[in-house]
């Protein structure tokens, strides 16, 4: 059941426009991540959404309800989306159960409802603590428990463990997954971090100049870019030059199958890790060695002079610059 | 030491009460007087800071937060009250129009010249405040009005009740309007006390009672203020918030920003030019405005030199080390703050007189009682000046050899500087507005602006008044502006 549908959203500051023609679908209970490097319109998206920011044209509704149209704009407050925005934005005035209780009025479950979010978070012992007496992550638990306690028909998050330290992001945004699932609701998370969007996502919309250039699976927007631009863009690539032929592509790195035949493709794109030396494979010059402990990334030049880079357990020995080793290709090349 | 000095005229006052007779004093207490003078006091102060916060507020919200036609420059406007001394406004006032006099003139002049001490503070924490505590308030139902009331307001608070607290004290200390418009207050009261030889215990008397009532509003907005400690989480998201357009309410919004800088400024200085231009049959002494202009900027810029230089170690301490010593600090520069004028100009008098004759109206005690006045301010801004300078500076000049003194003398201080002389700057132009201590301390035969502003204007020679009115009114116009300016209006805690 699609629970998001967003059309041709456009959205401008002043005469700069923003965002244009954004197409969004998401289906109830699942979680996208909206990803994009810095001044793509991700937080634009996110506040039209919110209702924060007006949109110049478009649409969008939620679970069949019109939010936005030619005739239509719902204020913030009657949408039903809550959003966890960068550092929680707690009310340093209110108690940790006071905020969590923000959004629930005066209805007969309140404090039944704020203990259970609060017991969802992990932060039933914070209670009465203010905000200020709380660590980063402790405020994005509540943050969350906050947006999650009126049952909103979807959840906004805005880059929000872009705070924490890096140890402690990967663990809460486990978590938060965790605590969205629990509720069973519908989210959309904003970041430029391509880990936490592969990681934690059902579906990853990729958001450049402000259009939607993909929309998949984390794998599928992985291993199956829509462009070079967003493969590059997700990950470590390699490309290189090929000629297509019968489902094949002809490069320097040898013969490679396809995912797909796109025939007036010229290039494809592989990822470090399909990469491996091997004695009998393609001759290639090492230029630098980049160790990171668990793997490194060994860049080096093919004789046509196009670079390459190669990922590798970090445990073997290093190579070092100026040698010859032979390359080796797993898996299916992506023509871009 | 410098605390001391702060301390010492109200120390001395207490002390001088005592001598007179603890039963003598208890009994100038307990007149019929006294409590009207209370009541009108009180009554005055919290007319003009309730209308303080209802005009300010306002103004703060129209200023940051609206689409209004050159927002920045109205910001200025809003700020310009604050060159317009009580007693020049007052002034203006009475030589529009004679007759004017008690209550109600008293109420709204000095609400017109004490508004920005709200619009200010709140204006910049308006800046400050986080825009996504009242987007989640909308996010989870809130009306705009609603998450105003919810998520801003507690914001902005803590500035109103600062700013309220200045007007407050503004109004109890404030000596020229009303003294002009007749309105009996204790400052009033007291420099007439004064004036007859006959009741200068009771001067006494009533000066203790006028700085119990300061330190009383002193304590009532800390009360309310409570845990403003609660008030910073994380740093917020570093994004303006849109402009609310303002549409057809456009052209209201305009009238009422410039209703109060029409009624402090404007009002004011039309009738000045008026009356300098009825003066101009008498020819204008332009040897006894120097005279004038050249005593003032030497006694307000010496003041201000002794105010920083005892203010420089405390701020120094307050700026880097936390704990007890600073609090008492703290406490000591909100007493100071509390100290009306003429409270100190009475206590200096009777101190010099009976401990040291010899100094008895000489420049020095005016000096001294500027500084005095004025070390809250001083201490504020050399405060804020080194806390600009990252202690970590001062760590690296130690490991590299540097004696703590050395390194706080060519590092810390090097770079607070022009901070504090900027500070030492608005302090001497702030002490050449001040009125009361500097009539009762100056020194034989000499004149400032606002003593032959107040002689002139005493005797009705309203023209006469004029050109040192608007020579004040441009000096003291470099601060306001200057003040408007900074975006981190800082109310000396």
């Amino acid at each position: 059941m699609i629970a998001l549908h967003v059309r041709n959203l456009h959205a401008s500051y002043g005469t700069k426009a923003v965002l244009r023609g954004v197409d969004l679908d998401l289906s109830a209970g699942q979680l996208l991540a909206v990803l994009g490097p810095s001044g793509c319109g991700k937080t634009t998206l996110l506040r039209v959404l919110a209702g924060f920011m007006a949109a110049d044209s478009g649409s969008i509704a939620i679970n069949g309800r019109t939010l936005v149209d030619d005739r239509t704009k719902v204020p913030s407050e009657r949408r039903k989306v809550s959003i966890v925005p960068q550092e929680g934005a707690l009310f340093p005035h209110l108690t940790v159960a006071d905020n969590v209780g923000f959004g629930l009025g005066r209805r007969g479950d309140r404090q039944e409802r704020i203990a259970a979010m609060l017991d969802l978070v992990g932060m039933r012992g914070e209670a009465r603590s203010h905000p200020n007496e709380l660590s980063g992550g402790q405020q994005q638990r509540v943050a969350v428990a906050r947006a999650l306690a009126p049952r909103p028909e979807f959840v906004l998050l805005d880059e929000p463990f872009s705070s924490l330290d890096a140890h402690l992001r990967e663990h809460l945004r486990t978590e938060v997954k965790g605590m969205l699932r629990a509720e069973g609701a519908t989210a959309i998370l904003v970041t430029h971090d391509q880990q936490e969007a592969l990681s934690i996502a059902d579906e990853i919309a990729v958001l450049l100049d402000g259009v939607i250039c993909q929309q998949g699976t984390p794998r599928d927007v992985y291993e199956r870019p829509a462009s070079r631009r967003v493969g590059e863009f997700i990950g470590d690539s390699v490309v290189v030059g090929a000629t297509i032929t019968d489902k094949v592509a002809h490069t320097a790195l040898g013969d490679l199958p396809l995912t797909n035949t796109a025939d007036d493709s010229t290039e494809v794109l592989l990822r470090p890790e399909q990469l491996q030396f091997a004695a009998n494979g393609v001759p290639v010059t090492v230029v630098r060695c980049n160790y990171f402990g668990h793997d490194a990334i060994i860049t080096a030049v093919l004789s046509d002079g196009t670079s390459i880079t190669v990922r590798t357990h970090g445990d073997g020995t290093m190579p070092s610059a100026g040698d010859i080793l032979g390359v080796r290709v797993d898996g299916v090349a992506h023509p871009v | 030491m410098g605390a001391a000095a702060a301390a010492l005229p109200l120390l001395y006052l207490v002390v001088h009460a005592g001598e007179a007779g603890w039963t003598q004093s208890w009994e100038a207490l307990w007149r019929e007087r006294t409590l009207r003078l209370l009541i009108n006091s009180i009554g005055l102060t919290a007319a003009v800071t309730a209308s303080c916060l209802a005009i300010g507020v306002p103004t703060a919200w129209l200023v940051t937060r609206t689409d209004l036609p050159a927002r920045r420059v109205w910001m200025v406007i809003a700020a310009l009250p604050l060159a317009v001394p009580s007693y020049v406004a007052a002034y203006g006032w009475i030589a529009t129009s004679p007759g004017l006099h008690g209550f109600l003139p008293a109420w709204l002049i000095l609400t017109a010249v004490s508004t920005p001490y709200v619009t200010l503070p709140v204006a910049a924490a308006m800046r400050r405040a986080d825009p996504a505590l009242e987007e989640v308030a909308r996010s989870l139902g809130r009306s705009p009005a609603a998450a105003m009331r919810e998520a801003l307001w507690p914001q902005i608070a803590p500035a109103a009740g600062a700013g309220a607290l200045l007007v407050a004290l503004y109004v109890l200390s404030d000596f020229g309007a009303v003294s002009m418009l007749r309105f009996e207050v204790f400052t009033f009261a007291i420099s007439r006390q004064y004036g007859s030889y006959l009741g200068r215990e009771d001067a006494i008397v009533m000066a203790l009672v006028l700085v119990v009532l300061a330190l009383a509003v002193v304590w009532t907005e800390r009360r309310l203020r409570g845990h403003s400690q609660r008030w910073r989480v994380g740093q917020g998201s570093a994004r303006s918030t849109p402009a609310v357009p303002l549409g057809r309410s456009t052209m209201p919004a305009l009238l009422f920003l410039l209703a109060i800088p029409c009624a402090a400024v404007l009002v004011p200085t039309l009738a000045l030019f008026q009356r300098l231009a009825e003066g101009t049959r008498r020819t204008l002494d332009f040897s006894e405005l120097g005279t004038a202009l050249i005593a003032t900027c030497a006694l307000a810029g010496a003041g201000a030199l002794l105010a920083t230089t005892l203010a420089l170690p405390l701020g120094m301490l307050a700026a880097r080390f936390r704990g007890r010593a600073a609090s008492v600090l703290e406490i000591a520069g909100f007493t100071g703050h509390a100290l009306p004028g003429i409270v100190v100009g009475l206590s200096l008098v009777f101190f010099s007189l009976q401990v040291v004759p010899g100094l008895y109206q000489s420049a020095f005690m005016l000096i001294f009682a500027y500084a005095v006045l004025f070390l809250p301010k001083a201490i504020g801004s050399v405060r804020a000046s080194i806390a600009q300078v990252p202690p970590v500076l001062d760590d690296v000049a130690r490991s590299l050899g540097h004696s703590p003194v050395r390194a706080s003398a060519t590092i810390t201080m090097r770079l607070a500087s022009p901070g504090i002389a900027a500070g030492a700057l608005l302090v001497a132009l702030t002490a050449m507005k001040e009125l009361p201590a500097t009539l009762m301390l100056r020194p034989t035969g000499v004149d400032t602006l606002s003593t032959e502003i107040w002689s002139r204007t005493a005797s009705a020679a309203y023209g006469a008044a004029a050109p040192y009115a608007l020579a004040l009114m441009l000096v003291a116009s470099i601060p306001a502006f200057l003040l408007s300016r900074s975006t981190s209006w800082e109310v000396d805690k």
